[in-house]
């Protein structure tokens, strides 16, 4: 696919962005009476979605103007849709992370984390996970108890 | 007399032993960063930004800039030895320090590249610590109206970050001046975008918003490229002579203003500076045709340009509060989190730490030397670190980062999703740093122009008649049009010559 299919589809995206901006503004923005000489606490969001909407027009010009022109149309790297999933694996593996943090600890939901990276991402070598483990104890050592970040544990021992 | 004090005071606070053993550690993880390719200055920077929150500020300063000087510095090795530069400020240093090390002078190279590196870095820190406190004292003057042009031409730099893709840089930095409206509303303390969600008012901090958009957003695509395996490089003992230093000696310290010129404009960044210096030394240069061969005169252009870069970004930071590229807003915010605003008012009350952050960089960039020399043959080995037991052990760093800021899950959550949002714009071509800049900014622009315009009664003839905010403001205009208008005239150009190729083949 051209690149410049692409960016008018951001600039649809945007454009309604912009839209949803002014939309929601006066539901979550608190109106006021007492203004500063015509700026209230709505002011600046209003201005932010009237920019995004005016770029997102601009944009879709540019990109229409460059559609004409096909010298200029660069390809929209096309991804390999395996590897696409694995990143997409790892975000999910990222936020099951973070929710086990705070069920089993940051140490514990480390090394489950690091291993099920590492096996993922087919890994098969044993001293990777080991030092990877060790990496884990480390982190949590040194920013628990010599940083003194209250990073989630589980009252076990040090972890 | 108190400028000699403050400098005195800013030695003797760079020689103490924490002082100089954190600069160390910054300088070693910056080369690991630095050397390997996909990891950054940004990066290291953003990533360690977490450590610092319980460091004093100068020893958490002294961290951070080594981490940036030896990232920019660190970028050359992989540019030389396996033609991939390590971060895009050493895509000069490819031209001729590939060639090099394929001739068997890799150890030259690398060598050449340490020892530019190390002059354009003191002559930048040189050239900032004797111009930022004059403009400092010039700036601390200023009222809210020419604050709020300084933020104003802050965003207006987006423009020429966002190089081709100018539209898509001002839209990205839409999304981050939305962020900023989330919370409190600066002036009346009123909640803007909180959902009824509570968390929600402290509003987005920009730490681990950074770490998601730098960091991760970097990890998921090494993860999408996997590993690759890297050739070992034999290394004959070679080093840089006299009568090869005097050689190069004009075009690195022609380099280094350069890069001091480049990196003191707020937008611009070490790659430019890089090209440029190294254009600059094959045009003066009496054997130009030599440039792209393995010219020892090229790597020292290229290595002077990108790390006289590094003091001079830190003019406009510290002096104005303005970052002028990624590495300076993560700066910004380790500033931040240290309780200090950056803007002429820290030279004011804050003149020591000031100082110990400009005497501290000349000395970075002495240890640099130092490490580089001892340290060179274990910094080639780095290339060989599994990119996958890097990865993930940058991820566990990275939530920790989260944590730190409040010591609760809620920025982790909000850190992935700025690397969702990081993620996308890549994927799709957007330049992720003004979405970053519009975060920092937006709250100084809007706080100072409600300001303003309360004391001016709504009038905006405020920003013409006060003079620094009449320049600030055609500056801003011109930074506003100039690269809208050359991406115009960039499509009409390219569209009469598809037009004129279209005829050539009917005819």
């Amino acid at each position: 696919m051209k690149m410049n299919k692409i960016n008018i589809g951001i600039s649809i995206f945007f454009l309604l962005f912009g839209i949803a901006i002014l939309i929601i503004t006066p539901l979550e923005v608190t109106a006021v009476s007492s203004t500063f000489n015509g700026m209230v606490p709505a002011t600046f969001p209003k201005f932010v979605g009237w920019f995004t909407i005016v770029m997102a027009v601009c944009e879709f010009i540019d990109s229409l103007m460059h559609i004409k022109n096909k010298n200029s149309d660069e390809e929209f790297e096309e991804r390999d849709k395996k590897r696409e999933g694995k990143v997409l694996l790892i975000f999910l593996l990222m936020i099951l992370y973070t929710i086990l943090c705070g069920i089993i600890g940051f140490f514990f939901a480390s090394v489950v984390f690091v291993i099920s990276f590492l096996a993922l991402m087919g890994v098969k070598k044993w001293w990777n996970y080991a030092i990877a483990i060790v990496a884990c104890f480390i982190v949590f050592y040194a920013f628990r108890y010599m940083l003194y970040v209250h990073l989630p544990r589980i009252k076990l021992w040090i972890f | 007399m108190q400028i000699l004090g403050n400098i005195f005071a800013g030695l003797s606070n760079t020689f103490t032993l924490s002082s100089l053993l954190w600069i160390n550690i910054g300088l070693f993880v910056g080369v690991v960063f630095g050397s390997l390719p996909g990891l950054t200055a940004t990066m290291g920077v953003a990533l360690f930004l977490p450590v610092t929150f319980s460091m004093d500020p100068i020893p958490a300063m002294m961290l951070l800039l080594g981490i940036y000087c030896g990232g920019i510095y660190g970028g050359s090795i992989t540019a030389i030895l396996i033609r991939t530069p390590g971060t895009p400020a050493s895509a000069a240093t490819v031209l001729d320090g590939y060639p090099m090390a394929q001739q068997g002078h890799p150890a030259l190279a690398l060598d050449t590249a340490l020892m530019a590196s190390t002059v354009g870095g003191i002559f930048s820190a040189l050239v900032l610590l004797v111009g930022a406190p004059q403009l400092a004292r010039v700036a601390v003057k200023f009222t809210s109206a020419e604050k709020f042009m300084l933020a104003f031409f802050g965003l207006s730099i987006i423009c020429t970050i966002s190089g081709k893709h100018v539209f898509k840089g001002l839209l990205s930095a839409s999304v981050g001046l939305l962020a900023a409206c989330i919370g409190l509303d600066p002036i009346e303390g009123l909640p803007r975008f909180t959902f009824g969600v509570n968390r929600l008012q402290t509003g987005i901090n920009i730490i681990p918003c950074l770490i998601g958009l730098f960091a991760i957003t970097e990890i998921l695509n090494k993860v999408y490229v996997g590993d690759q395996k890297v050739n070992e490089v034999q290394m004959p003992k070679e080093h840089m002579t006299f009568a090869q230093f005097r050689s190069c000696f004009k075009d690195i310290i022609k380099s280094s203003a350069i890069g001091t010129v480049i990196g003191a404009i707020p937008g611009t960044g070490a790659t430019t500076a890089s090209f440029l210096s190294y254009l600059e030394a094959r045009r003066s240069s009496k054997t130009p045709e030599k440039f792209g061969t393995g010219h020892i005169n090229g790597v020292a252009a290229s290595e002077a340009g990108n790390n006289g870069v590094t003091g001079a970004t830190l003019i406009p930071l510290l002096t104005l509060g303005i970052p002028g590229d990624s590495v300076t807003a993560v700066m910004l915010g380790a500033l931040m989190m240290q309780g200090l605003t950056p803007g002429p008012n820290l030279f004011k009350y804050q003149a020591e730490l000031m100082y110990t952050i400009m005497v501290g960089l000349i000395f970075v960039n002495l240890f640099m030397l130092l490490q580089g020399k001892v340290l060179l043959k274990a910094f080639i080995h780095i290339t060989r670190i599994p990119t996958n037991l890097l990865s993930c052990i940058l991820v566990v760093l990275c939530v920790v980062g989260g944590f730190s800021v409040n010591n609760s899950a809620y920025d982790v959550y909000v850190m992935l999703f700025f690397t969702l949002v990081g993620y996308f714009m890549v994927r799709f071509k957007m330049p992720t740093t003004p979405l970053l800049l519009a975060l920092i900014l937006a709250p100084m622009a809007e706080e100072n122009l409600r300001r303003c315009l309360a004391l001016s009664k709504g009038s905006l003839k405020i920003f013409i008649t006060r003079p620094v905010s009449c320049v600030f403001l055609i500056i801003t205009v011109g930074c506003l049009v100039v690269p809208i208008a050359l991406n115009l005239i960039r499509t009409i150009k390219g569209d009469r010559i598809a037009k004129e190729a279209a005829k050539g083949e009917e005819k």
